[in-house]
């Protein structure tokens, strides 16, 4: 994989020695005495140019990566936050699709267990309320509004993102950068 | 671990389940009556009620009927699917202590019976009111102990019946049982009025088939197969009966149906009923012989009358029209409707039976209650039928919904007749 450094050194925009702007001997159409004399110059200016442009250059080439290090953590996070969706379609399929007598509801939870046969199905009654489970309790979920489920104990979480944006709204150091960016 | 005070489906549904609670109270006048009458002195006060029968919206009515006599009841449904979830969130909500809801599994299924065996003080039950003999086998089988002090069992219905009389010949019946099933008001009117009913409701909701005209086989000519006989024929069904028994078929033949076999009604029927309670009554040979769509289902016993492993086995495409009502297509061309995948169409595709035939039933099992209760000693360790007056007592607080007025006999033709003027009216053999 290419680096950003790398990236930045193959792109032919970048100019590397320093250009002056080209040299006309006759400005407006007046014929200049001696334009050699006018243009020229010492190894100091030259230096001066120089080391301008190497610190353009590496200011524009570290900002380029800090941006691209956030993209690709961002991107980073999408995949991940794809894999996540992924899993969790597969779970909501399995769940949806366990053997069940009743009719589930939204917002209430349930229980999967695990028949000797195999054959996993929900049932009404919780471990604690069994005094002993006659099958493998497999867990507990809650049925969600959009016929997702989430894992008992992870009702928080499962509204993450909501409460992250909440936080963000709510919080008074973000909005102190906000006041001095602006 | 204290236990939960119930476990229900789901609790928010109470409010629906007292809507329709309130509804069935008009329909149920036997249970009201009898509240009525007995609610002030509290006749099952320090009965503890272990209960185990489908907790519908009817038994929501017998259960408040109980409490409201005195007794504290717990409930268990008889039926993993029965319950109708809205009628247990209303009890649920009014403390009494029910663990049922539509869909358990078995194992669920035991845990709630056992769930009200001990009651919240850590007495347990004194009394069982049950319906098909699973409460009753448990306690026997696991909790012997518990039935020193138990005053009796009223059983609801035919295969628990069965049962208890098994368990008094083999002497394992450790208590007295009341058999409400064969009270002339239960079996006589649920069978015969309420599948009247709930026959012609079943087929019709599964089907909206227009039944005037049709040719309908009724297999059996029972209480049941009287019954719907009768309501086919009300909508101008042209009804065929089959018989194995030369009385029933010949009551069938004086009322005018035509009785034959099922070999040739098969030919001839668009509609076809199963009652008997036997096994093998429409098999492979008859579906071949059926007419294009003819609608099959069973309202008998279970889900042996008619053979739909057959179908399942030899159809060449089932499709599914919606549910508890398949299509099958056979090798002749012709298809096959199965109503209720041959189990009970009554419950299946319609709401079993209405309230009122139900208050004919749940009368008989309060009194049955109260019988126990009230006269210990009174039953020994056996199976019993209620006494003929309570008997008739059950239909006489059900007169009055339906504006009844009942001629009294007088002292004269009360010894003219040998018959007291408040009954029993007719002796124990009588076959109404």
């Amino acid at each position: 994989m290419k680096r950003a450094r790398d990236i930045l050194e193959e792109n032919p925009n970048i100019q590397r020695s320093v250009s002056l702007v080209e040299l006309n001997p006759e400005p407006s159409g007046l014929a200049l005495v001696n334009p050699r004399k006018v243009s020229k110059k010492t190894h100091i200016e030259m230096m001066e140019l120089e080391s301008h442009l190497t610190n353009a250059n590496s200011h524009v080439a570290s900002n380029a990566r800090n941006k691209l290090e956030i993209i690709g953590r961002q991107m980073k996070n999408l995949q991940e936050l794809m894999t996540d969706v992924i899993r969790e379609t597969n779970l909501n399929h399995e769940l949806n699709g366990a053997a069940c007598n009743f009719v589930k509801k939204p917002g209430n939870v349930y229980h999967l267990y695990e028949r000797p046969s195999g054959q996993k199905y929900f049932g009404m009654l919780s471990p604690e309320e069994w005094i002993n489970t006659p099958h493998k309790f497999l867990g507990s979920y809650r049925l969600e509004a959009d016929y997702s489920w989430t894992p008992a104990g992870d009702e928080e979480t499962r509204h993450e993102g909501i409460n992250f944006l909440r936080e963000i709204v709510m919080n008074p150091k973000m909005k102190s950068i906000m006041d001095v960016t602006s | 671990m204290s236990k939960a005070h119930f476990k229900v489906a789901d609790i928010k549904l109470a409010d629906w389940g007292r809507k329709e609670i309130i509804l069935a109270e008009n329909e149920m006048p036997g249970l009201m009556s009898l509240r009525r009458r007995y609610k002030d002195n509290k006749i099952l006060k320090g009965a503890r009620i272990a209960g185990c029968l489908h907790m519908t919206v009817q038994t929501a009515v017998l259960i408040e009927t109980l409490t409201e006599l005195g007794a504290e009841v717990q409930w268990s449904s008889c039926n993993i699917f029965s319950t109708q979830d809205h009628a247990a969130a209303a009890i649920a909500q009014t403390g009494v202590p029910v663990y049922a809801w539509k869909g358990e599994t078995d194992e669920e299924y035991l845990w709630c019976i056992e769930q009200t065996i001990v009651f919240r003080d850590g007495q347990p039950f004194n009394l069982i009111l049950d319906d098909g003999g699973d409460l009753t086998n448990l306690v026997h089988q696991k909790y012997p102990q518990y039935l020193e002090k138990c005053r009796g069992i009223s059983e609801e219905t035919t295969t628990g019946v069965h049962n208890l009389y098994k368990m008094f010949k083999e002497g394992s019946l450790k208590v007295p049982a009341i058999n409400v099933n064969d009270s002339v008001t239960k079996s006589k009117f649920d069978n015969l009025y309420g599948c009247r009913e709930s026959l012609i409701d079943g087929i019709k909701r599964a089907t909206d088939v227009m039944l005037a005209g049709k040719v309908c086989v009724v297999a059996g000519y029972g209480d049941v197969g009287k019954g719907c006989a009768q309501s086919l024929r009300a909508f101008g069904g042209r009804v065929i009966i089959t018989e194995i028994d030369p009385i029933n078929a010949l009551q069938a033949a004086m009322e005018g149906y035509e009785v034959t076999t099922m070999d040739e009604a098969s030919k001839e029927g668009q509609i076809f009923v199963t009652t008997t309670g036997c096994k093998d009554i429409i098999l492979s040979r008859h579906f071949l012989n059926m007419r294009n769509d003819s609608i099959v289902c069973n309202i008998g016993h279970f889900d042996c009358e008619i053979d739909v492993a057959w179908l399942e086995k030899n159809a060449k495409q089932k499709t599914n029209i919606k549910p508890q009502v398949d299509r099958y297509l056979l090798s002749t061309g012709s298809h096959i409707i199965i109503l209720a995948e041959g189990r009970l169409v009554n419950l299946g595709c319609a709401t079993g039976h209405p309230s009122f035939v139900m208050s004919n039933s749940f009368t008989n099992q309060v009194l049955a209650q109260i019988e126990l209760w009230t006269r210990p000693g009174a039953y020994p360790i056996g199976v019993h039928m209620l006494p003929k007056q309570l008997d008739e007592e059950v239909a006489r607080l059900h007169l009055e919904h339906l504006g009844v007025r009942l001629t009294t006999l007088t002292p004269d033709q009360s010894s003219y007749l040998g018959v007291p003027v408040e009954g029993p009216f007719k002796p124990d053999h009588y076959r109404y």
